[in-house]
């Protein structure tokens, strides 16, 4: 073996061993689990998504609810016209014909794209102006959670257009497949890792180009980075961006795999659950976003099956364990352990310890 | 070099109802080693912060270079226009390695994407490098910005100022909790700097600006009482007056 290719296994061995136990899945587990799993590791491209927003560039969003169900509910709209000419919610509300906007969702190749648009387009709407005019922080966070107030409320009263309360579900098929069979379930599950995969790389690319070490400098001393000679409001406007784009491909993902999207997915609690995986993962690693996200929505699972009466109280308090005493979340404890330090840049070892005059 | 680097015309800093600055006229030639001092809430800082565009003036003119109208500026663009700053307490990224910090501060497309495909090529290492040289801070370069000595985080800053290849530096007390040492060597690396570049540098210790400095402006309750030489600023009965006659460590630094 050569020697590139020996020092590139050396390094990423964890990372390949991951993703083989990540295909063979579907032969260890149960139909049921693996749809679960599969479910997981859509939130899991959310959680890196949120990661880095909050994780590298401190702007922490509570309205990721949103730009996921946008991107799911742009995947539902093409599920639901492969099933019905005209959706059955369209037929109960009195409308006949299909309303303009819903009509280039009859195509796959426009739903997807949609899926990603759509919710990058918000991010920017939502951003220029409160990026420009320099609002941040807990302000920016109680924006974005007005946002997933708006939004679900919004979501409710267009039954006609978007299905109410209950959302959209009754999907049939998907490029012919039935949404039924456990076949097109591990393919669907296939793809997911497959995109998650592309989603870690692609986001530890940007991380470990110059742009990973501004987005950390936004974090740490924005109004420093100012003069220096970037403008911060361009570099946050395009990882909000990023961040709901990927949200909303997660979204897309998410949808054909658990067969119901609702405006439930958009709200309020929702969204700050998401900021919660990443907090009990790791803030500030990629790898803490996805064992954040795949940990706490096992746990829920297991423990709403074991204990349905008082799961909730033990998530409460994983949560309020895991910040109190292990800020750096659960890959921080794994690091610890293993008594390295912190490879990836951007872990908050040392954050606070340096007070800038130009914050002032 | 001739010419002014910045000039300010009128100036006036309003914080709701406190003037730190009073209809201020003042310019700096190119070239120049200029030490602003003054007591506390003179308006040093103040000034630095009109010329970086962190503070606007409510009145005034600041005319940066031939024509550049600062105020009509954003920080940013003041940065890219060729002026930096240092702070007063260190800021530096603490979580990025000191050789990231200067990476983030060479003059180079700052924009997202040009961020994204940027690659450092031998040129810009080696500048980085000739500038730990200077500053000495070669063997920390892989090390956390946030692990440093106070001295060194000041050098770093110093460093990040220098690497932006500015026309004008504002330093705002770069020896300030630093060992005699370390003052000194501050003062050669601020003499080397002013060699090539107009620095303007607020500083509170009259022993350092007395070695160093070779024109002195002193504020006062926000406007400029006396300018010069530091004999010629030492010996102004209205600086001892305010100034230099008030008690304290002030009046030992400066008669010392």
């Amino acid at each position: 073996m050569d020697k590139k290719a020996y020092q590139f296994l050396k390094k990423n061995w964890p990372y390949i061993f991951a993703a083989i136990i990540l295909i063979l899945l579907p032969n260890l587990l149960s139909d049921f689990r693996l749809n679960l799993f599969g479910k997981f590791l859509t939130f899991a491209i959310v959680a890196i998504a949120i990661d880095l927003l909050w994780g590298y560039t401190g702007i922490l969003s509570l309205g990721h609810g949103v730009f996921f169900s946008l991107g799911a509910y742009s995947m539902a709209m093409y599920l639901k016209l492969k099933s019905e000419e005209l959706p059955d919610f369209m037929m109960w509300s009195g409308l006949t014909d299909l309303p303009w906007f819903w009509r280039p969702f009859k195509h796959f190749w426009v739903a997807l794209p949609m899926a990603i648009i759509i919710p990058a387009l918000l991010a920017i709407i939502i951003g220029f102006p409160t990026f420009r005019a320099r609002i941040k922080g807990v302000y920016f966070s109680i924006l974005t959670q007005a946002l997933a107030l708006v939004f679900s409320i919004f979501f409710i009263g267009q039954q006609p257009y978007t299905g109410g309360t209950n959302g959209m579900t009754n999907f049939q098929e998907i490029f012919g497949y039935s949404l039924s069979e456990a076949s097109t379930m591990r393919g669907l599950y296939i793809i997911t890792v497959i995109v998650l995969v592309a989603v870690f790389i692609l986001s530890r690319w940007l991380i470990s180009r110059k742009t990973g070490r501004v987005l950390v400098a936004i974090r740490d001393g924005e109004n420093r980075l100012r003069f220096l000679g970037y403008d911060p409001s361009i570099f946050k406007i395009g990882i909000f961006a990023l961040s709901a784009g990927l949200s909303g491909l997660a979204g897309a993902l998410y949808v054909p795999q658990v067969g119901i999207i609702s405006p439930s997915m958009m709200g309020i609690l929702p969204s700050v659950e998401m900021a919660i995986w990443v907090a009990v993962g790791g803030r500030g690693t990629l790898n803490g976003a996805v064992i954040g996200a795949i940990t706490v929505n096992g746990a829920k699972s297991y423990l709403s099956e074991t204990f349905p009466d008082i799961w909730l109280y033990f998530l409460g308090a994983l949560f309020i364990g895991v910040v109190l005493f292990f800020p750096a979340g659960v890959y921080g404890i794994f690091e610890r352990f293993k008594g390295k330090k912190a490879e990836e840049k951007g872990v908050l070892s040392n954050r606070g310890e340096t007070d800038y005059a130009a914050e002032k | 070099m001739a010419g002014t680097i910045v000039y300010m015309e009128d100036v006036t800093v309003d914080f709701s109802g406190f003037k730190a600055l009073n209809r201020v006229n003042f310019f700096i030639d190119k070239g120049e080693l200029r030490f602003l001092i003054g007591p506390n809430g003179a308006g040093k800082t103040t000034l630095l912060d009109v010329i970086c565009g962190k503070v606007r003036p409510e009145k005034g003119r600041v005319v940066f270079g031939d024509d550049t109208d600062i105020l009509r500026l954003s920080e940013h663009r003041i940065a890219r226009c060729g002026i930096s700053r240092k702070f007063q307490t260190p800021s530096i990224f603490a979580n990025l390695t000191v050789f990231e910090n200067m990476e983030l501060s060479l003059k180079r497309k700052r924009g997202i994407f040009s961020s994204l495909f940027y690659t450092m090529n031998s040129k810009d290492m080696h500048k980085i490098f000739s500038t730990f040289e200077v500053v000495g801070l070669k063997g920390e370069a892989h090390q956390k910005a946030g692990s440093l000595s106070h001295g060194q985080k000041q050098w770093l800053e110093l460093a990040m100022t220098i690497i932006q290849e500015p026309m004008l530096l504002l330093v705002d007390e770069p020896v300030a909790g630093m060992t005699g040492k370390e003052r000194s060597r501050t003062g050669e690396i601020l003499m080397e700097i002013a060699k090539e570049k107009s620095v303007l540098v607020v500083e509170h210790d009259m022993n350092f600006v007395r070695h160093f400095a070779r024109k002195v402006t002193v504020l006062h309750e926000g406007g400029i009482l006396c300018e010069g030489t530091f004999e010629h600023v030492k010996n102004d009965p209205v600086v001892i007056d305010v100034y230099l006659g008030r008690g304290g460590e002030e009046k030992e630094d400066a008669l010392s």
